[in-house]
């Protein structure tokens, strides 16, 4: 008997029609790691919380089939008792601690679970010394990072000594660091504990080679069930946005043997000759403006729509990135088109000063410090520049005084020491309202922009606060969702929807005309699965071929390297690295993005994929027969 | 999710009653203790403290016993400190703040019990971090008690949301609130403890307690109806319940637990059926 | 710097958090019940060192200036509303349905006194908020009722999130161009309402996911046990002796010596005062102050209690 068995179950949350899942069949055995993928509202987390009996005992609903775990029926019995069997950890751990110190914390499950003292005590020692979190043991968990909340909840659940670790998405509220940390615990857990684990996460990366078993969920039905390489290629041809981007690449390229991990990839590419020299030497394509070395030139190149004046932004031409992009961009064939959706403005026109004057200073920063009031130095003499047109995407650690430097821009911290000048004048408290036409401001924390009850009232309060009401205001804001496809969600309240759609929401708003000549975003992609990232990456393709600028606040490389043609990274209070992204990205040990890691080894800087594909597909003339026949392009 | 309440806590029920008895018993000698001895030994500072520690003894043991679900203690701690944080968006407009007014919505929506321990946590929270003093009991007391007016505000009502009923409420207890921590000053601090000196102290505080009344109709006139339809819909989730739908086999029964132990090597290993899967990928 | 527990290295931190109940709460009975100027006096000093000895003082300096400034409004307050004394200072004028609004001196010295006792205590609570462990005492109260504790325990875990997100809210509206203010108190208030309605919605959503946290872990299960914790000290007993030694002084204290007048005339403090009783509030306060520094000084005496 296998330890989970779920036969023909139907459920349906209460006063839902459609059901959440749909006849889903499924065992898992004993020692387990099985990975749930599949996109957003596929029914991944209702599967997760019918394991532990949160479905449908805490949430209700109607339900149908039958469900056992360990060999107890999970319908009849008191969900409480389920507790100790299956282990659940969900997505965001601010919406799992209940208590105060991590120690409490750890031992809250076993004291419900009415286990003895001695057992607890000894447990939670157990657990905090086997989960790294002994040196916090009395800390006060709001003050804990993200990482070790979520640490902190993986040890409550882990000391109930669980026979499933059901985890629910457990990295998407984290940066890459911690996120990398928290799965490779849960790795080590399964290793050496031998607990069955059923994990949904969309870092696919750090654990799809490991699971033993990969699901594709879609509607509420397991489309696809198998190991990690079957699954690989089977969701290249089904939807490829949930595989791992190594895989992603060549399924992209076309080659028919998809590599899960970066090791993988190379050991496949180190066996065969390769053109990427012949790339990287001499052929220049004639119709590439070798200007701006950075994401930028490589789309230019693709799509062939430079956008004027862009060119002269950056005149270091760097290195590695002399790329003859265009020769392989001849292949590309997609045009794309990114200009004339959000039409021009007319105040628009002066943020792109013809190349001869230079762009104008959208913002600057000289010698900027500031301390806080228990005398922790946050930024320390930073300098910094921000001009018409640029995208610039800010990287650092967390901690690195990133939120601080932001909100010295924004004027909503009054800086300790320097010069911070925002579209020509001092940034102020009072002065940030005024600046709402040209300046859109997404925080990370969505949650912290919403405060209408629909989404559709929330579109049209920006337009009220922008001086736009009456009809033409509703007008702009009705095509706005119909533009960024979110009419559906017009009645919705924004607190309800999924962190994807959040996210454009946010976006939709901020980009209602007049649209604004600078967007500073904090963290756009935080929880965001790679669907979501394309999307909203593409979003803001758009808006910076329209002419916008774009200051993003980011821990996601392959984000940043797909939308910003210069980079800056902050650390120790002030910028460490600033220049064309491609240099201050690519060569990075730790957080460049798999596909450079797959192709650094050839001594080019790849860092977006549409890059890399381009690469496996025309610099790698004996992988021909590895390759299928017909051209595997995205629609 | 009532099932199994009644055998093993009858003993703990019990323990719990004779303790809220004995407390009311002391309660009783304290006061008895106060009055005998006015006017040479002025206990009343020390008397009418002991008091209120002792009523918010009763009321939080009586928290204990209503056997509130993860729901309902839940949203007591998230609430109460959100009408904490609340306090912090206000802090620039003095008198002004929400801690009343959420106090009142609480009870109004979840009952007595758990509006009284939603407004007595916003008391003893905000004061965690502006600082405790002997003022804490009272204002627990103080908010604790909109807590309640809110709930028979709502029990009068007859259950429909009647948002002038609740303004008119929130905007009473602004002046009571003042009035009740004026008394505990003029019980501690104040001599002689006559009427008069006592209505001098409402005088004095009387401009604060108007803003204060005016900010809770304020906040009730606005977000009453729609916090109170929030809340509202959270507490339709309190009592959820599934049902199961008869899907031709009759395995629904409870499988009636005691085995769970010893599953240890009798998994067999059953080859995943993947066959489903298979015949999906063809139709993509 | 708002006045909250940190961790510090000095006995009353190191104190089991009854035994630190115990002590703040003597000194604190003290303060409000003994009435003579003397024990005021006695008592605050003695609240004033332990907070010292505590290190508290620095943390605590906001909270105790404003017990000052209401200290001071008792004494300015007190000889406005009572008119008692013999002594008048300043004959005021006669006020319809109130009386004569004569200043007495010894209204002003009641008012002054009782700021002081006023000042005292909320030290006392100063030291308690200040040097015992809200988490010691949350997991102290939840064997008396774990609900409610844990609800309160929930309630200071989400505090600084919701205040860290409501200060989020008014930055995004800030940079939304929503200027958050209007003309009066009310309007400015009346702009923040779409923002607390927000972030009541986050609480919801938090309360929402925390109850599914606990459901999955078992919370409302029958037969809960506790973790062990709390050790006792030999300087507990330590403490809860001098605790009560200055519960007797004040029980002595009320007893034989009697309460203090004020009016119509002062009495002498010192006739009003029972000695034994005086002497063993100061010996306990002092010997207790004596402890806490050698406690640091001396390794051995450390290791021993």
């Amino acid at each position: 008997m296998a330890l989970v068995e779920i036969e023909d179950l139907t459920f349906r949350y209460p006063g839902e029609e459609k059901a959440a899942l749909d006849g889903l069949n499924l065992k898992v055995d004993k020692g387990e790691f099985v990975l749930l993928t599949g996109p957003t509202g596929c029914g991944k987390t209702t599967l997760l919380r019918l394991l532990g009996g949160l479905v449908p005992h805490f949430h209700g609903g109607r339900i149908r089939g039958r469900v056992t775990v360990a060999g107890r029926d999970v319908l009849g019995s008191d969900p409480r008792e389920m507790a100790a069997a299956v282990g659940m950890v969900f997505q965001d751990a601010e919406g799992q601690l209940v208590s105060t110190t991590v120690e409490r914390e750890i031992a809250f499950g076993m004291e419900n679970a009415g286990l003895p003292a001695p057992v607890i005590n000894k447990r939670t020692e157990e657990m905090l010394v086997g989960l790294g979190l002994s040196r916090l043991r009395r800390s006060f968990i709001p003050g804990l990072s993200g990482g070790e909340k979520q640490k902190t909840v993986l040890a409550s659940v882990m000391a109930m000594h669980p026979l499933v670790l059901a985890l629910d998405e457990p990295t998407s509220q984290l940066d890459p660091l911690s996120a990398e940390e928290l799965l490779t615990l849960v790795r080590r857990l399964h290793e050496e504990t031998g607990t069955t684990v059923v994990l949904c996460e969309h870092r696919l990366e750090r654990c799809y080679h490991y699971a033993s078993r990969v699901l594709y969920m879609e509607r509420g039905r397991i489309l696809f069930d198998g190991g990690p390489r079957e699954a690989a290629a089977w969701c290249s041809r089904h939807d490829d946005a949930f595989i791992p981007p190594v895989p992603r690449v060549f399924a992209r390229a076309g080659w028919k043997e998809l590599p899960l991990t970066v090791n993988e990839g190379r050991a496949l590419l180190a066996g065969l000759p390769t053109r990427i020299g012949d790339f990287f030497g001499g052929t220049q394509g004639g119709s590439a403006p070798h200007g701006g070395p950075g994401g930028i030139s490589v789309r230019k190149a693709w799509g062939g729509d430079a956008v004027p004046g862009r060119g002269s932004l950056d005149q270091r031409e760097s290195s590695t990135a002399r790329l003859g992009w265009a020769a392989l961009g001849r292949n590309g064939g997609k045009k794309r088109s990114e200009r004339g959706v959000f039409g021009e403005e007319p105040s628009r026109a002066r943020g792109r000063g013809p190349a001869a004057t230079g762009p104008e200073e959208l913002f600057f920063a000289r010698g900027l410090w500031f301390v806080y009031p228990g005398g922790q130095e946050a930024l320390r003499g930073l300098d910094f520049r921000l001009r018409a047109g640029s995208g610039m995407a800010l990287l650092g650690e967390n901690g690195a005084g990133k939120s601080t430097f932001l909100r010295c821009m924004l004027g909503l911290l009054e800086p300790s020491r320097g010069k911070v000048e925002l579209f020509g004048g001092e940034p102020s408290r009072e002065r940030l309202p005024t600046l709402a036409t040209r300046l859109g401001y997404c925080p990370q924390n969505p949650r912290a922009y919403f405060v209408c009850p629909t989404v559709r009232e929330e579109l049209l309060r920006t337009m009220r606060l922008r001086g736009r009401a009456g009809k033409e205001a509703e007008k702009a804001v009705d095509e706005q969702m119909e533009r960024m496809e979110l009419s559906h969600l017009a009645r919705r309240n924004p607190h309800d929807l999924s962190a994807g759609e959040r996210e454009k929401v946010m976006l939709a708003s901020v980009l209602l005309p007049p649209l604004p000549e600078l967007l500073v975003m904090d963290e756009p992609t935080r929880g965001l699965d790679h669907r979501n990232k394309s999307a909203v990456s593409q979003m803001l393709g758009e808006y910076r071929a329209s002419g916008g600028t774009v200051l993003v606040v980011t821990h996601d490389m392959e984000f940043a390297a797909s939308l910003a043609e210069r980079a800056a990274i902050m650390g120790n209070g002030g910028i460490v690295a600033e220049g064309p992204a491609r240099e201050v990205l690519g060569d990075s040990l730790f957080f460049s993005p798999q596909v450079n890691r797959l192709l650094g080894g050839f001594g080019v800087e790849v860092l977006r994929e549409e890059e890399a594909i381009l690469l496996l597909r025309d610099a790698f003339p004996g992988g021909e027969e590895r390759r299928g026949t017909g051209p595997c392009f995205p629609p | 999710m009532t099932r199994g309440r009644k055998s093993g806590r009858s003993g703990k029920r019990g323990t719990l009653r004779c303790l809220r008895y004995a407390l009311l018993i002391l309660a009783a000698a304290a006061v008895l203790l106060g009055v005998k001895e006015v006017p040479p030994f002025d206990a009343w500072s020390l008397v009418s403290l002991l008091l209120a520690g002792i009523l918010l003894a009763v009321l939080f043991i009586r928290f204990e016993e209503g056997e509130y679900g993860s729901r309902e203690v839940a949203v007591v701690g998230a609430m109460a400190a959100a009408g904490a944080a609340g306090r912090v968006l206000f802090a620039a407009i003095p008198g002004v703040q929400p801690a009343t007014f959420i106090a009142v919505v609480a009870g109004y929506v979840f009952g007595a019990e758990m509006g009284f321990m939603t407004g007595a946590l916003i008391a003893l929270l905000s004061n965690l971090f502006l600082g405790q003093g002997p003022w804490t009991p009272w204002q627990m007391l103080a908010w604790g008690g909109a807590g309640a007016a809110g709930a028979i505000t709502a029990w009068l009502g007859g259950g429909k949301a009647r948002v002038w009923a609740v303004a008119t409420v929130a905007a009473i207890w602004g002046f009571v609130f003042g009035w009740f921590m004026n008394l505990w000053f003029w019980l501690s601090f104040v001599y002689p403890l006559t009427l008069k000196t006592y209505l001098a102290a409402c005088a004095a505080s009387l401009w604060f307690d108007i803003f204060h009344a005016a900010g809770n109709l304020l906040f009730a006139a606005v977000l009453a109806r729609p916090v109170i339809e929030m809340l509202s819909r959270f507490r339709a989730r309190f009592s959820i319940t599934f049902e199961v739908e008869e899907a031709g086999s009759d395995d629904m029964k409870p499988a009636g637990g005691g085995t769970g132990e010893g599953e240890t090597g009798m998994f067999g290993c059953d080859p995943v059926d993947v066959a489903w899967g298979d015949a999906d990928s063809a139709r993509a | 710097m708002l006045p909250v527990y940190r961790e510090k290295d000095t006995l009353v931190h190191g104190l089991h958090p009854l035994a630190a109940l115990a002590l703040v709460a003597s000194v604190a009975a003290a303060a409000l019940v003994l009435e003579n100027p003397l024990y005021t006096a006695v008592v605050c000093v003695g609240a004033l060192a332990l907070l010292a000895r505590a290190e508290a003082l620095a943390d605590g300096k906001a909270i105790l200036r404003a017990a000052a400034v209401m200290g001071l409004l008792v004494a300015f307050i007190n000889p406005l509303v009572n008119n008692a004394g013999e002594h008048v200072l300043v004959y005021g004028p006669s006020i319809p349905l109130w009386g004569k609004l004569d200043i007495t001196a010894e209204a002003l010295l009641y008012g002054l006194a009782a700021g002081a006792r006023l000042f005292t205590v909320v030290a006392a609570f100063c030291l308690f908020a200040l040097a015992v462990n809200p988490d010691d005492l949350l997991e102290l109260m939840s064997r008396l009722s774990f609900r409610s504790s844990l609800a309160a325990a929930l309630a200071v875990r989400l505090y600084p999130s919701m205040v860290v997100e409501a200060v989020e809210m008014r930055d995004a509206q800030l940079a939304r161009g929503d200027p958050l203010s209007g003309g009066g108190r009310l309007n400015r208030a009346k702009a923040y309402l779409p923002l607390l309605l927000s972030l009541f919605q986050g609480a919801l959503d938090r309360a929402a996911s925390i109850a599914e946290s606990m459901s999955a872990r078992g919370f409302g299960s029958r037969g809960r046990t506790r973790r062990k914790v709390g050790i006792f000290r030999p300087r507990d007993i330590l403490a809860a002796l001098v605790s009560s030694g200055i519960a007797a002084a004040v029980v002595l204290q009320s007893l034989r010596g009697g309460g203090y007048d004020f009016f119509p005339v002062l009495a002498d403090p010192l006739a009003e005062t029972d000695l034994p009783a005086l002497g063993l509030l100061c010996f306990s306060l002092v010997s207790f102050l004596f402890v806490c520094g050698s406690w640091k000084k001396w390794h051995w005496w450390r290791s021993r209690i």
